[in-house]
């Protein structure tokens, strides 16, 4: 009996990501009403000698399940549907894992003064979706439609390098300056 | 008593050989706290750039871009992070208008990340990076190649045909591998200002002389990574 009631949530909980996939068209083709131009995301150069990976996730399949990013083991930052952090690092080989019922692992080579871009997607697994990062452009970044920064409190300690809200504004208003002053090419 | 001092004799006659370990570099040695606070400090200042002898060098900027061709298949299910593989420059580098090395020089690349395609419609991964060319006996070092390839992925395939059909279907699906064929092109950039003479092979500067710092020629053909099969 026991069996037989795990068989079933079981099968109820993969249905339901499963189903998700079906669901978003149709509400993407609700009626799009009166909302705002849509602002592109501005992403902050990194600090000079550091170089920056931007994580995200658009919305999609297996929306309920998480996708913690984590290096040596600490999270970096969680990273919800339709969500995006920076992450600032010292130049060289990294190492990126997420992980819910089997472990997926990234590593990239970040360069000083240079930006790159990583993606996770959640894939079918037995009870739950399994979350699958890999690399990304910014092109992909910048089709995904209505991403957000992840929450403060579902980032890792600052440490670690997820920039906050603040953070990346104070770093775009330093680089504002810079930018006008630059002569245009 | 006797015992003791020897121990201590022992002991202390370690010191400075811990010490000598610490200042090698990449020796994995524990040592005691006392030899850390007597050893150099780890990092070395940098050198101070020597006045340079030679009159004919040019210097190759850092940041300039170079054109490179990878020389062997890679491919997310062949490949293995870690993995070297040969390069080639593929077009000359010029510096205002002067051909200072001249295209064939082989380097050297390496796989940074390689995932095979898996069930569930996951695509197959590669990152590749560049690591150095052998230029006049040395290496002038390579940075921010931008290739990195991934297969086509059946994610969402998986999930849509699990939600028409049995789940387990879904597992079955497997996404593309990801596949860098012998030939590719990539840019990547010099990771440090590197002067040396033009190499005698490449002297004359081609076509018209462009007046540019750093003129790595328009062949900027981005790296193609293709879709493979399973």
């Amino acid at each position: 009996m026991k069996i037989l009631k795990f068989a079933m949530t079981a099968a109820a909980v993969t249905l339901m990501t499963a189903a998700a996939p079906v669901m978003v068209p149709v509400a993407a083709h609700a009626p799009a009403g009166d909302k705002d131009p849509v602002v592109p995301i501005a992403i902050p150069a990194p600090p000079p000698g550091k170089g920056q990976i931007v994580f995200f996730r658009s919305g999609g399949g297996g929306f309920a399940v998480g996708c913690s990013v984590n290096e040596h083991g600490q999270k970096v930052s969680s990273l919800g549907a339709g969500r995006y952090f920076i992450m600032v690092l010292d130049p060289g080989r990294h190492e990126f894992t997420v992980k819910s019922e089997a472990k997926d692992v990234l590593a990239l080579e970040v360069e000083a003064d240079e930006t790159q871009f990583a993606t996770c997607k959640i894939k079918m697994g037995i009870l739950i979706g399994r979350p699958d990062i890999r690399p990304s452009t910014e092109a992909e970044f910048r089709k995904a439609k209505n991403l957000k920064l992840v929450d403060e409190d579902d980032m890792g300690p600052p440490e670690l390098g997820a920039l906050r809200q603040a953070q990346i504004t104070a770093a775009l208003g330093a680089q504002a300056p810079a930018t006008a002053a630059a002569p245009a090419q | 008593m006797r015992a003791m001092f020897v121990l201590a004799a022992l002991l202390c006659g370690n010191f400075p050989l811990c010490a000598f370990a610490q200042a090698v570099p990449g020796a994995a040695v524990a040592a005691a706290p006392v030899a850390e606070s007597t050893a150099p400090p780890a990092e070395a200042p940098p050198a101070a750039p020597a006045a340079d002898p030679c009159t004919d060098c040019i210097t190759i900027p850092a940041l300039t871009v170079v054109t490179v061709e990878i020389m062997v298949d890679l491919g997310s299910k062949i490949s293995k992070s870690g993995d070297t593989f040969p390069i080639r420059l593929a077009a000359p580098i010029v510096v205002n208008g002067v051909e200072i090395v001249p295209a064939g020089v082989t380097g050297m690349g390496e796989v940074i990340h390689a995932k095979r395609s898996g069930g569930s419609g996951a695509a197959g991964e590669l990152v590749l990076a560049a690591r150095y060319l052998e230029v006049d006996g040395r290496r002038l070092r390579l940075r921010s190649m931008n290739l990195s390839a991934n297969g086509r992925s059946n994610i969402n395939t998986a999930f849509a045909i699990s939600a028409v059909g049995p789940p387990v279907v879904g597992f079955l699906i497997k996404g593309k591998q990801a596949n860098v064929p012998a030939g590719t092109i990539a840019d990547a950039k010099t990771a440090e200002a590197f002067s040396m003479v033009p190499m005698p092979a490449a002297t004359a500067p081609e076509a018209p002389a462009a007046p540019a710092p750093a003129a790595p020629p328009e062949t900027t053909a981005k790296a193609n990574p293709q879709e493979g099969g399973k």
